[in-house]
């Protein structure tokens, strides 16, 4: 028999319209990162706002080790929230907001003032800041402050409601290895809550991901960036191209069709087809950093012919748009600095990838 | 000025900077015009010679044990009545602020209805209230009539003022900030200590000083619901006002209600104006 999970989100129907939760689930075992992806923020905020007791579903259960949370107030639940806007109480001292839910538990001063001075020292704070309000704070040192203040308050959950809001954005996924760090060290159950994949993709042992309210796909990072369940997955996983073939589902392979694929098609193992495709138009998913752009012969599964439109350095690599006759969106390639041959706008190119490196997507 | 300075006024230029200016100097004549007119009076001295100026009304007005105890009787009135508006005031515009919509909304609409409906009427209705239960002999007869009956009118006038400004500046307070409060295991009423009541501090204080600057020259609670033991600055007024040469005292006493009206409200400005500077 399994263990039970700490955290049951059963069937749980809430919100209206955009921020609509449609008969959702989702178990979490006790100590994992779990990590809910939706592309809309009001999704993520009405699940926040159910788990933590703020809202009520419509239908559903939510229970923490077996135990129904019912009608238990906010502050009976044991869940501790950090917010996009973190919501450090600006009139207080960082020392102050830490020890808030150390005094609302009755705790004695001289151990509030211990605990304080340790979970601001293991969250990476250093004392001379605990006597500064907000406002006087660095976007990091609030963060860390109000995390600080979430594990004061020894929840049971640990929710994380797209906390890397609050940083700029180049320091967004620097911060994502102390996070990581911060759940090792108090293992804590916690329930990231993103509209960024690849934030979650970084630092979540499994990843719920939802769209129009339901969960769309559930795995981890791997699954959901080498076989998204849908196109709008694989988008929120990260840059892709997606290709429109026409697919005829064989035995063990499919066969692809397409006027924009060179030789007018080719073919795709089985297993590297979503599991639920029939034949008909199908998508071919395909990430910029395996396409490469090569001139004269080289050996690729698959190929297309397009033009150079744009150039742009990415970091150690260099992303290129190519326009492909009869696809609007066009194809976008990420090839390591330096390329291994000029590129410039309008210089006609190939592209060519792998068989292995693609997946075929159902359009919808 | 040019626009690209570090200004972050907006400038205003062209007809509406005209009206404005327009709207600014009208309403300082009608509130100079008055003003200077009853100071005017203050000064004129009660004798034959018209036209003397002189400070006699208001070496008597100061002088006079009676003006000075009704001025202290409407004082410790409207100071009374702006700390009981203040701390009733607070638990409704809690509820507004931070209750849910329908809740909140059906509280608010209730709060405008009593602000817009004439004090007057509602003070008549306390009468009748007092003297029904007068008839039942429930309440004591020392709250019936007097001081006691003119504070709790008084309030009753004066609380939707309070609640309003209250709700306004509560519901200005970031949700998420309550909601972590509320996480953290606070109750109500730690919430309105440590959360609402520091971080609204300036809307507490304005609440209780238009509350105060209002009451003060209040005359319909002392009119219907006093007995005269306890004469209020208001009733000694309407006295000067009725006698041929009360005239002179009776414009001192209205220049010093005003002051004693204003006061607190420019103590709480210069009080802001400090603490921003620092």
């Amino acid at each position: 028999m399994s263990a039970p999970s700490h955290l049951d989100l059963r069937d749980l129907t809430a919100g209206e319209a955009a921020a609509a939760l449609d008969g959702y689930s989702a178990q979490l075992a006790r100590g994992s990162f779990f990590a809910l992806v939706a592309s809309a923020p009001e999704v993520l905020g009405t699940a926040v706002n159910l788990i933590a007791g703020f809202a009520r579903p419509r239908h559903g259960r939510i229970l923490i080790d077996g135990k129904d949370l019912g009608l238990r107030t906010p502050g009976e639940r044991g869940v501790m929230t950090v917010r996009a806007h973190l919501a450090l109480f600006p009139h207080l001292t960082l020392r102050a907001n830490i020890a808030f839910p150390l005094e609302q538990r009755g705790h004695d001063r001289s151990e509030i003032a211990a605990r304080v001075d340790r979970l601001a020292e293991e969250c990476g704070l250093a004392t001379e800041l605990l006597g500064r309000l907000p406002a006087n704070l660095t976007a990091e040192q609030k963060l860390r402050g109000a995390l600080a203040r979430a594990i004061a308050g020894e929840p049971e959950i640990l929710v994380l409601e797209r906390p890397l809001q609050a940083l700029p954005p180049a320091a967004r996924h620097a911060f994502l290895p102390e996070l990581k760090r911060l759940h090792r060290q108090f293992n804590l159950t916690t329930l990231f809550a993103t509209d960024d994949l690849s934030e979650a993709m970084a630092v979540a042992d499994t990843i719920s991901v939802i769209a129009d309210g339901r969960e769309v796909q559930l795995g981890k990072a791997e699954e959901l960036f080498g076989r998204p369940a849908s196109a709008a997955v694989a988008r929120l996983a990260g840059p892709c191209n997606l290709l429109p073939v026409e697919a005829d589902m064989q035995e063990s392979k499919a066969l692809l069709r397409s006027p924009l694929l060179q030789s007018g098609g080719g073919e795709l193992g089985r297993e590297r087809c979503h599991p639920q495709l029939t034949s008909g138009p199908a998508l071919l998913l395909i990430r910029p950093e395996v396409v490469r752009p090569f001139l004269g012969i080289r050996r690729f599964d698959l190929l297309t012919d397009g033009t150079i439109a744009d150039v742009m350095p990415h970091g150690t690599n260099t992303r290129i748009h190519v326009t492909v006759e009869g696809f609007a969106p066009g194809i976008i390639a990420e090839i390591p600095s330096p390329a291994p041959f000029p590129l410039e706008s309008g210089r006609r190119v190939t592209l060519g990838w792998n068989r292995a490196d693609s997946y075929l997507l159902p359009v919808s | 000025m040019t626009a690209s300075g570090d200004n972050t006024a907006l400038p205003l230029r062209g007809p509406l900077a005209g009206l404005a200016w327009t709207s600014l100097l009208l309403q300082v004549a009608i509130f100079a015009a008055p003003l200077a007119l009853v100071l005017w009076l203050s000064l004129l001295a009660a004798t034959e010679a018209p036209g003397d100026l002189s400070l006699t009304a208001w070496t008597s007005l100061l002088a006079s044990p009676q003006a000075r105890a009704a001025l202290f009787s409407s004082i410790l009135l409207a100071a009374l009545t702006a700390l009981g508006a203040t701390l009733l005031a607070t638990p409704l515009a809690f509820l507004i602020a931070v209750r849910g919509r329908v809740l909140g909304r059906v509280a608010l609409g209730f709060v405008i209805v009593m602000w817009f409906f004439d004090p007057g009427l509602r003070i008549l209705g306390w009468m009748q209230a007092f003297k029904d239960l007068a008839m039942l002999e429930i309440l004591p007869a020392s709250i019936l009539g007097g001081f006691v009956a003119e504070l709790i009118a008084s309030v009753h006038a004066w609380l939707p003022l309070g609640i309003l400004v209250l709700a306004l500046a509560f519901g200005q307070v970031d949700t998420e900030l309550l909601r972590t409060a509320r996480e953290c295991g606070a109750t109500s009423i730690t919430l309105l200590r440590r959360i609402l009541w520091p971080l609204c501090h300036r809307a507490v204080a304005l609440s209780a000083v238009l509350v105060f600057s209002g009451a003060i020259g209040s005359f319909l609670e002392p009119r219907l619901l006093g007995t005269g033991e306890f004469e209020q600055a208001s009733e000694w007024l309407q006295r000067a006002l009725e006698s041929e040469t009360g005239w002179p005292y009776a414009a001192a006493m209205l220049i010093l209600m005003l002051v004693l009206a204003a006061l607190p409200l420019v103590a709480l400005t210069l009080l802001h104006q400090r603490k921003a500077r620092r």
